[in-house]
């Protein structure tokens, strides 16, 4: 149990975390768009391309990390979006300026991905402990 | 600013963004060695105590 689970609700055996859950659904946008159907996410460049497989790779360690129970899995898909946003949030504020929404819903998503990782992360070494518990038993 | 220069100016960041987090959770989150050190130690506190 983690500062991002929803206490005392299970899913398939699996805590649930709403917060990641939302931010995997947010980078597999962002890859899907801009690596599979190429679009303007990110620049369709070498570098946007590199972000959009970030977006992808994080996506496969949420869920990973949710499926297996890693804790650890789950932090580096956490820290990995919000390097793949706030990416995305530089990439508009550069290209569109500070008039265009879509800098204030980039902003939103890097504060959702960073919040996200402290509340797992910096959660008082409660999930180390757990899974030491669920370990030993 | 080129849109490609736009583009490699703001990964950079992003990966800047990644490895500061990453160096921050190893200083300061319960995997870093001074959490360890300290959890350690109440637990040796604890285990005197006892």
């Amino acid at each position: 149990m983690t500062g991002g689970d929803l206490s005392k609700v299970e899913f398939l055996g699996r805590p649930i975390k709403p917060l990641a859950f939302a931010i995997m659904l947010s980078v597999a946008t962002v890859f899907w768009f801009n690596i599979v159907l190429n679009g303007d996410i990110l620049v369709d460049t070498f570098w946007g391309d590199i972000v959009g497989v970030a977006a992808g790779a994080s996506c496969v360690l949420l869920f990973a990390g949710w499926w297996a129970r890693s804790q650890r899995l789950a932090e580096y898909g956490l820290v990995l979006a919000s390097g793949t946003w706030m990416a995305r949030l530089f990439t508009v504020i550069f290209l569109q300026g500070w008039g265009f929404y879509g800098v204030y819903l980039s902003i939103a998503w890097t504060l959702a991905c960073v919040g996200a990782y402290l509340l797992e992360t910096f959660d008082g070494g409660r999930a180390m402990t757990a899974q030491r518990k669920a370990a030993e038993s | 600013m080129t849109p490609e220069i736009s583009q490699a100016l703001a990964t950079f960041i992003g990966a800047a963004t990644t490895v500061l987090l990453m160096w921050a959770a190893s200083m300061w989150g319960p995997h870093s060695r001074r959490q360890r050190g300290k959890r350690d130690e109440e637990k040796e506190n604890d285990d005197g105590d006892s």
